[in-house]
């Protein structure tokens, strides 16, 4: 008999396995064998994830093109984590003294309410994790949940921090996200992911809808907005949140990738699904524009524009900034 | 830099009235669980220790370049070689049983990260999820390395894949309490009941005993998942409070229904590891011991500050304390191999220690041990068969173990008529359970059904590979029969 190098299921991998081979592979005992009991979710399950139309004959296939695991995990972010600590320590009191009023103003109403959106981000990766029918998609969810708390946290730490030195800020955060009509747009997109079941359309609307244009519109229109009103370190802040944000990009990449390879007439359903998403989502950011073009009338440099690709229908799968996906 | 406290709670609270869908389609009770209650009701859940996400990685990262320097240290083939084997077989069995449940916590905290009705519930289960990821990949990636040494350590990945008996009861459990448990009832249950109850036994008890058998690896490992399981644990008592106010029958169902399962998982797992697979020299403490110390008197106790009663069977319980993982274990060593690790003979020593822990129960174990022993001694070393038993034995519905509760003399198993269909339960609890919720359990098929059903061998070898065994990795005895005292010894351990 030949010496056994490896667990049996890795055993025709053909190389060495990785740690992230060794820790992601087939950790869904229950597919596609069903649960011992039958639980009051079986139905669920049978519904939103077994008759989900986003298919795929073989989901171990799916690999997150960094490999994360949990270790590599923590370590990244500690060290991301270290950076942006390091940028908070220099926004001091004279930092915040010295931003303009109509700056604290602007970040007043799109900044500080954006903790209740990205909450919504996060329980919706929570949600796509739950149902996913892959170990490695489940880990890669876990992992993006955690990092819209990072994101919650942050935003949370520097509104305290502006609110030792400009009295108020903030405290209308919740408020405005509940009332402002510049907020309901995307109030809207988020309630109603809430309640999108299917855990191949939810993921299809999150990661490559919602979140590649509000994702972008918060590293990209509002960090260049901060770096116009010499806010340098939220602009460099949400540069770092931003390095999450296009790794979800990317694994989710990865997953159309794998998926439309396998099953071709999935990208039909990908598109469709899409197509019906992108309206809303670009509605609810474009709903910042007024606020944004007055940055740009005071001085700012920063502009609120249309970075949508071609329609996913024309010829492949396209996220909503227009990176071929498929 | 701003302390913790100065700016946390402003990411911690975060629900919002909805006004573009329902809360209760957001929240559905069957997902969200019950009572289902408006958010207003869960508005005051507070976690009494926070963390943030940066001491999270940090904190996280540093417990694991620990955990990686032990490796490097101590974690190569070699350094396990040297243990005791009977030790090293409880390690499997460990290992076994670990990591995919620990995956299907991982799922079952997302849920809960999705539908638990408070904004800072739902956060620390999704730090929740990333610890059981952790506690998923340390023991994959450390026990890899031994499968090139001994076959068995293969099932650290496939165990749960396995039709196995135990696979399966290990299934119904996991499948229940962590994999699909909406996050009201994972609270209570696997934070509450299972972690803040049971786990000590591990991380305290079981760690204890691997430092006295040398086992640094084993130790800082459990150890290093503590840390952890201390900081999600605390997710139960909340919910448990509010569950308390507003549904406290339910409240108590969910403490005696969930003590009940997780006290049978605990007592084959944590039990044979203690009693007969730790070496006698290292033996800190009885399973029941660390039992009473670390589950009864902790448990009892916060049952009685949440100010629920004791489970209505604990007379049972406690009786079962004394017998019921010996019970388990003798049948499991004359079925080994329907198992992926080795089991001991208990010798005359160890069956003094054995008495001597539990004065009021061994008498009745003892002659079925001097009967194996003498079949051992009979066969010779080498000789497995002699020793084994031929035909499958019965399975309880519920826990979907072997009908091993009661004594030699009196077993406790009881049938019990559901539409049309006879089901055998090893104890009282057991039906008590499945008769409660009997859609969630009623459809399931023990191993023996499977065999009346036909989807399963009758004859005990064919069986053994339904199991998902073969010759090289199924449990033998783990001295082959060779043991010191076993020639010309007395077989009376008294």
């Amino acid at each position: 008999m030949t010496r056994r190098r490896t667990y049996s299921h890795l055993s025709q991998l053909g190389r060495k396995p990785s740690d992230y081979d060794i820790a992601t592979s087939n950790l869904l005992y229950y597919l596609p064998r069903g649960f011992e009991i039958q639980s009051p979710l079986s139905d669920w399950y049978a519904k939103y994830q077994v008759g989900s139309r986003f298919q795929c004959k073989d989901w171990e296939a799916f690999r997150d093109p960094s490999e994360t695991t949990y270790a590599k995990y923590t370590e990244r972010q500690k060290n991301k984590e270290v950076f942006v600590e390091g940028l908070l320590r220099a926004a001091d009191g004279e930092y915040d003294a010295r931003l303009t009023s109509h700056w604290i103003t602007v970040l007043d109403r799109v900044f500080a309410p954006m903790m209740f959106p990205v909450h919504g981000l996060q329980m919706v990766a929570s949600y796509v994790g739950s149902m996913a029918p892959s170990g490695r998609i489940v880990v890669a969810c876990a992992l993006q949940a955690a990092d819209e708390i990072r994101r919650i946290q942050r935003i949370a730490y520097r509104v305290r921090q502006l609110q030792s030195v400009h009295a108020g800020f903030g405290e209308r955060a919740k408020s405005i996200w509940l009332t402002d009509v510049m907020w309901q747009p995307l109030r809207k997109v988020v309630e109603r992911l809430l309640v999108t079941y299917d855990w191949g359309e939810a993921f299809v609307a999150l990661n490559l809808v919602v979140k590649p244009i509000f994702d972008d519109f918060v590293t990209k229109q509002l960090g260049e907005a901060a770096m116009s009103f010499k806010d340098d370190v939220l602009s460099r802040m949400l540069f770092s949140l931003g390095e999450d944000c296009a790794w979800h990009r990317a694994w989710s990449t990865s997953l159309v990738s794998t998926v439309t390879k396998s099953a071709p007439e999935v990208e039909s359903v990908v598109a469709e699904w899409m197509d019906q998403w992108r309206p809303s989502a670009q509605a609810a950011v474009y709903a910042f524009a007024p606020i944004v073009s007055s940055v740009v009338a005071n001085g700012g440099s920063a502009e609120l524009q249309s970075d949508v690709g071609p329609s996913s229908t024309s010829s492949g799968i396209y996220d909503s900034r227009g990176s071929r996906v498929s | 830099m701003l302390k913790r406290d100065e700016w946390l709670d402003l990411a911690r609270k975060l629900d919002w009235s909805f006004s573009y869908v329902d809360e209760r389609e957001v929240f559905p009770e069957v997902i969200s669980g019950r009572p289902w209650l408006a958010q207003d009701a869960w508005k005051d859940w507070d976690e009494p220790y926070r963390t943030t996400y940066a001491e999270y990685v940090t904190n996280q990262h540093a417990k694991d370049v620990a955990l990686d320097a032990v490796r490097e240290a101590i974690g190569r083939v070699e350094d396990f070689q040297k243990h005791d084997a009977s030790w090293l077989n409880g390690l499997k069995l460990h290992v076994a049983t670990l990591p995919l449940a620990e995956f299907a916590a991982v799922v079952g905290n997302l849920r809960a990260g999705r539908f638990a009705r408070d904004s800072a519930w739902r956060t620390t289960a999704a730090l929740g999820a990333l610890d059981e990821l952790r506690h998923t990949q340390i023991p994959l990636l450390l026990m890899h390395d031994l499968v090139q040494w001994d076959p068995q350590f293969d099932w650290t990945h496939k165990f749960f894949h396995t039709n196995d008996w135990v696979a399966i009861a290990g299934r119904h459990l996991v499948d229940e309490l962590l994999l699909t448990a909406n996050p009201i009832e994972f609270a209570i249950a696997t934070n509450f009941v299972f972690e803040t109850g049971f786990t000590n036994l591990q991380f305290v008890g079981l760690a204890s005993m691997a430092h006295h058998v040398g086992d640094r690896m084993f130790e800082k490992m459990v150890q290093s998942i503590q840390t952890d399981e201390a900081r999600h644990a605390q997710i139960g008592g909340p919910v448990l409070q509010t569950v308390l106010k507003h549904d406290p029958a339910y409240a108590q169902y969910l403490i005696d229904k969930w003590f009940w399962r997780s006290w049978h998982f605990f007592a084959i797992v944590t039990g044979f590891a203690m009693d007969y697979l730790t070496p006698l020299k290292d033996r800190t403490a009885s399973f029941k011991e660390f039992m009473e110390e670390w589950t009864l008197d902790q448990f009892a106790r916060s049952l009685e500050e949440y100010g629920l009663k004791k489970p209505w069977y604990w007379d049972q319980f406690l009786d079962g304390l004394d017998q019921y993982h010996h019970m388990v274990y003798a049948s499991a060593y004359t079925y080994r191999a329907t198992v992926w690790f080795d089991l001991t003979l208990p010798g005359p020593e160890e069956r003094a220690w054995l008495r001597l822990k539990y004065p009021n129960t061994w008498d009745r174990m003892e002659p079925i041990w001097e009967r194996i022993t003498e079949r051992a001694r009979q066969a010779g070393p080498g000789v497995e068969w002699y020793t084994h038993g031929v035909t499958p034995v019965a399975f309880c519905d519920l826990c979907q173990l072997v009908l091993c509760e009661g004594t030699t003399d009196a077993n406790s198993a009881r049938t019990y008529a559901h539409e049309g269909r006879k089901y055998i339960f090893c104890s009282e609890p057991c039906q008590w359970i499945f008769q409660t919720e009997p859609q969630r359990y009623a459809a399931h098929k023990s191993v023996v059904g499977r065999i009346l059903a036909g989807e399963a061998p009758p004859n005990l070898l064919e069986l053994v590979k339904y199991f998902g065994l073969t010759q090289e990795m199924w449990g033998k005895d783990v001295a082959g029969g060779s043991y010191p005292w076993l020639v010309n010894a007395k077989t009376n351990g008294a």
